[in-house]
C-alpha cells in the first residue's frame, strides 16, 4: 500500500476517505445491476397522466353516497360546549352529537316490560367478566342501569311501535360507539329472542 | 360559571412513531410526557393523567398491561378551553421491522451503501392508481432535483462508511457485548436509513443465511409497508368509532409517511386492512363508517394487491372516508421525510383524489434544517383541500445539535419562548393553531434568514462531524483490524499445534514467529 504521508494517521485518513468514496459506488453499481428491481407495477408515465386528471373535479371521483366533507369546520365546532347558569342545573342535557342512535319499528311490548327485559339483559352482561375482557371495558366499570335511553312511541298500528335507542356515554369511560356495539351484539339478540325478530325492524335514519 | 357546568370536550390524539426499536407505548409515553408538561405550564390549568390498564395481565409480568385503545387519558380544566379530556392512541409498528440478526446488520449496511441507486417509483399500472395522484414537483427541473437528492444519498452512504469504521464498530461491540445503548445521534442516523429501507423493500426477511422470507401471515407476498399501513388504518377507524368531538394525528419522522399513507388510502382499499368482524362492527354503527358505494360508481377492475381485497367483502363495499375523517381537526408532522419521498419515490406517497376532508382540516409540518430527515413540504399542495389539506410549513429550532434535533421537537427545552409543545397543547385544547408558530426566538418562516442560518450551521456541523469521525476511524479501524489479525494468527497456530504435534517443538512449522518477534 502506498504511504504518501509520513504520519500514519494521515495515511489512514486518506485510506478511509477513498473507501468512503469507492464503496458506495461499488455497492451501488452492483446492487443496481443484480439486486434492485423496479416494482412490477411501476409506470414511468403515470405522474403526467395523474396530473392531467387532477384538473378534473376530484369530487367526481368520490365513491361515497354522501358528501360529508362539504361541511366546513367552524370556530364553534372547536369550542367547548357550555351550559350556563340555572339552565345548566335545571335542564336535562340534550344528547351530545357524538352519541349513537338506532331506530326500530315493530310489534314491541309496553315500555315497562321492555325496560325490565333490557335492564335484566344489561345486568347479565355487566356481571360477566368475559364480556368485560371482550369489549375492553375499564376496570370497575359496572353501571347498575343500562347506559342507553330507550324511548317507545306508539305508531298507527300495534305493529308500528317505534323504539329509539340512544347511547348515554357522555364523557364516561366507555364510548358511545362501544355502547352501541354492546347493544347491537349482546343486548339486542337476547331481546329479539324474547320478543321476536319482527319486533325490531331497523329503520335507516335520514342524514 | 363553574367548570362543573360545562360538558367535557372529548378529544382524540393519534401518535405515530418513526422508525426505531420502540417498544409498545414507548413513543406514546415520551410524547404524552412532553405534552403534559406543556399543558401543565398553561396558566390556571388543572389536570389529571390516567392510564387505562387492561383487566387482565400476564403471569409474572414485569409491567401492567395497558389497553390498546386509548391507553392514556388526560383530564384538563382550562380557563380558556373549559373541561376537556384528551385520549391518546398509539400507532405502533416497530415490530414490522425485521428481527435482529447479524445477517440483517450486514444487509442493512450493504443497502445503505447502495441506497443512492435505488430505483424510483413514479407511478403504478394498478387499477386503483386512477384515483391517486403523485405529489407535484415544485418549479424547477425534475431530473436535476432527483439527481441532487441522489447525490445527497451518496454523501449519506459515504458518511455511513466513515461512521461504520469509527463509532459504528465501537457502538456495535458495546451494544452487543456489553449491552450499552447506542448513542442517540448514531441511532437517529441508522434509524433513518433503516426506515427508508423498510418502506421500500419488497419482502420482510427473517434471520439466518440464506435468510428466509418472514412476512406476517396476513401479508404474505406483500411488502412490509402494507403491515405498517394496516396498523395506521386500524387506529384511524378505532378513533373514528370513538366519536370524539375532534381528533388529531401527530406523526414523527417516518411515522409521517405512515400517517400520510393511512389518510390517503383509497376507500376501496380499506377493507383489505381489516378482519371481517371489525369491518362488520364499523358497518353496524347507527352512523355506519363503511358500506356500499354510491350508485353509478365503478370499482377498479383487475388484480390490485397491497393489500388485496378480502374474500368476504362485497364488490361495491368501501370505507366512508369523509365520515371517518369528519372530526379530524388536523395533522401535525414533525421531522418528516415526506418531501424526500416525493422526489425519489413519489408514488409511495401518492395523494388520494377522492374527497374526504372538511374545509378547515389543517396540516402543519414542522421542520428544522438541523434535522436532516425533515424538510419543507413543497410537493403536496396541488390537490383540492378536501382531497388533501395543504401543508403549512413552520420552521422551528428543535435543538442545538445536528441529528439530535430530530428527537427534540416536542421535548425542546423551555426558555422564554413558546415551545412547539405549547402550541400543540393550545391546538388540542382549543382547536386554534395560531400558536404554531409561537412567539419568541426559535420560530421562523421557510426560506427566511434563520432558515438559511440553521442550514449553514447544519452543513458546518456535517463537515466537523465527518472530520472528527475520519480521525476516529483512522485510529479505531486499524487498531481493530490489527487486533483481529493477531487473533486469527493465534488461532491458526493453535489449530496447527493441535493437528501437528511435532510443531510444538518448532513453532515456525506453524507459521508463528519465535517469541519476542511477534
Amino acid at each position: 500500500m502506498p504511504q504518501p504521508f509520513v504520519l500514519p494517521l494521515a495515511n489512514h485518513v486518506v485510506a478511509l476517505l477513498i473507501a468512503a468514496a469507492v464503496l458506495p459506488v461499488l455497492f451501488g453499481v452492483c446492487a443496481r445491476a443484480f439486486f434492485f428491481r423496479r416494482d412490477a407495477d411501476d409506470a414511468r408515465r403515470a405522474p403526467q397522466a395523474a396530473q392531467a386528471r387532477a384538473a378534473l373535479d376530484a369530487a367526481q371521483l368520490s365513491p361515497e353516497p354522501e358528501e360529508r366533507f362539504r361541511q366546513p369546520w367552524t370556530a364553534q365546532d372547536s369550542a367547548t360546549p357550555v351550559a350556563t347558569g340555572a339552565a345548566a342545573e335545571a335542564a336535562e342535557p340534550a344528547p351530545a352529537p357524538t352519541e349513537r342512535r338506532a331506530v326500530y319499528v315493530g310489534r314491541l311490548p309496553d315500555a315497562r316490560t321492555f325496560g325490565t327485559a333490557l335492564e335484566s339483559r344489561w345486568r347479565r352482561f355487566i356481571a360477566d367478566p368475559r364480556q368485560h375482557a371482550r369489549y375492553g371495558l375499564p376496570r370497575g366499570y359496572a353501571p347498575t342501569l343500562a347506559p342507553l335511553n330507550a324511548a317507545l312511541a306508539a305508531g298507527a298500528t300495534p305493529e308500528a311501535v317505534t323504539l329509539t335507542v340512544t347511547t348515554r356515554a357522555g364523557s364516561g369511560e366507555v364510548s358511545s360507539a362501544q355502547l352501541m356495539q354492546i347493544w347491537e351484539q349482546e343486548l339486542l339478540p337476547g331481546l329479539q329472542e324474547q320478543f321476536g325478530t319482527e319486533a325490531f325492524r331497523r329503520v335507516p335514519e335520514e342524514r | 360559571m363553574s367548570a362543573a357546568s360545562t360538558r367535557e370536550n372529548r378529544i382524540g390524539v393519534v401518535v405515530v412513531h418513526g422508525i426505531g426499536e420502540q417498544r409498545r407505548f414507548e413513543h406514546l409515553d415520551g410524547q404524552v410526557r412532553a405534552l403534559v408538561a406543556a399543558l401543565a405550564a398553561r396558566p390556571g390549568v388543572r389536570l389529571t393523567v390516567e392510564i387505562t390498564s387492561a383487566p387482565d395481565a400476564q403471569f409474572h409480568a414485569s409491567q401492567d398491561t395497558w389497553l390498546a385503545s386509548g391507553p392514556v387519558r388526560v383530564h384538563v380544566v382550562d380557563p380558556d378551553a373549559g373541561r376537556c379530556v384528551l385520549e391518546f392512541h398509539e400507532v405502533w409498528w416497530a415490530d414490522v421491522n425485521e428481527p435482529y440478526s447479524l445477517i440483517k446488520q450486514l444487509r442493512f449496511w450493504a443497502w445503505s451503501l447502495a441506497l443512492w441507486t435505488y430505483p424510483g417509483k413514479f407511478g403504478s399500472t394498478r387499477p386503483s392508481a386512477r384515483a391517486r395522484q403523485t405529489p407535484s414537483t415544485p418549479k424547477g427541473n425534475l431530473t436535476l432535483r432527483a439527481l441532487s437528492i441522489r447525490v445527497r444519498l451518496f454523501l449519506v452512504a459515504a458518511v455511513a462508511v466513515v461512521v461504520a469504521a469509527s463509532v459504528g464498530i465501537i457502538s456495535f461491540l458495546a451494544e452487543r457485548l456489553l449491552k450499552i445503548k447506542t448513542p442517540r445521534v448514531l441511532e437517529t442516523f441508522v434509524n433513518y436509513l433503516a426506515g427508508v429501507k423498510l418502506y421500500n423493500q419488497k419482502e420482510r426477511m427473517g434471520g439466518g443465511l440464506p435468510a428466509a422470507e418472514q412476512d406476517f401471515l396476513d401479508t404474505i407476498g406483500e411488502p412490509p409497508r402494507v403491515s405498517v399501513r394496516r396498523r395506521m388504518i386500524r387506529v384511524l377507524m378505532q378513533v373514528a368509532m370513538a366519536s370524539y368531538d375532534r381528533w388529531y394525528v401527530l406523526a414523527h419522522s417516518l411515522g409521517s409517511v405512515v400517517a400520510f399513507n393511512g389518510l390517503m388510502e383509497l376507500a376501496y382499499k380499506w377493507p383489505g386492512y381489516f378482519d371481517q368482524k371489525s369491518w362488520a362492527q364499523a358497518g353496524a354503527l347507527a352512523d355506519p363508517l363503511v358500506g356500499a358505494a354510491r350508485a353509478g360508481w365503478a370499482a377498479p377492475e383487475g388484480w390490485d394487491p397491497a393489500p388485496v381485497r378480502p374474500v368476504w367483502v362485497a364488490a361495491e363495499e368501501i370505507a366512508y372516508r369523509s365520515r371517518i375523517f369528519h372530526n379530524l381537526r388536523g395533522v401535525l408532522t414533525f421531522g418528516s421525510p415526506l418531501e424526500k419521498f416525493a422526489a425519489l419515490w413519489p408514488y409511495r406517497v401518492a395523494l388520494a383524489m377522492e374527497p374526504a376532508f372538511r374545509d378547515g382540516t389543517e396540516w402543519i409540518n414542522v421542520y428544522d434544517p438541523m434535522d436532516p430527515v425533515s424538510g419543507v413540504l413543497r410537493s403536496f399542495d396541488q390537490a383540492k383541500n378536501y382531497c388533501c389539506p395543504r401543508p403549512r410549513n413552520v420552521g422551528y429550532a428543535a435543538g442545538p445539535l445536528l441529528l439530535l434535533s430530530h428527537l427534540q421537537y416536542l421535548k425542546s427545552p423551555r426558555g422564554k419562548r413558546k415551545t412547539l409543545g405549547d402550541g400543540v397543547a393550545e391546538w388540542l385544547l382549543t382547536g386554534d393553531s395560531a400558536q404554531i408558530p409561537g412567539e419568541g426566538p426559535g420560530w421562523f418562516k421557510p426560506y427566511g434568514l434563520q432558515h438559511y442560518l440553521r442550514g449553514t450551521l447544519a452543513w458546518c456541523s456535517w463537515v466537523l462531524i465527518v472530520a472528527v469521525l475520519l480521525v476516529a476511524g483512522a485510529i479505531v479501524f486499524p487498531t481493530i483490524t490489527q487486533a483481529l489479525g493477531k487473533s486469527v494468527r493465534a488461532l491458526r497456530v493453535h489449530v496447527c499445534e493441535m493437528v501437528r504435534p511435532d510443531a510444538a517443538a518448532d513453532p515456525r512449522r506453524c507459521g508463528s514467529a519465535p517469541s519476542g518477534e511477534d
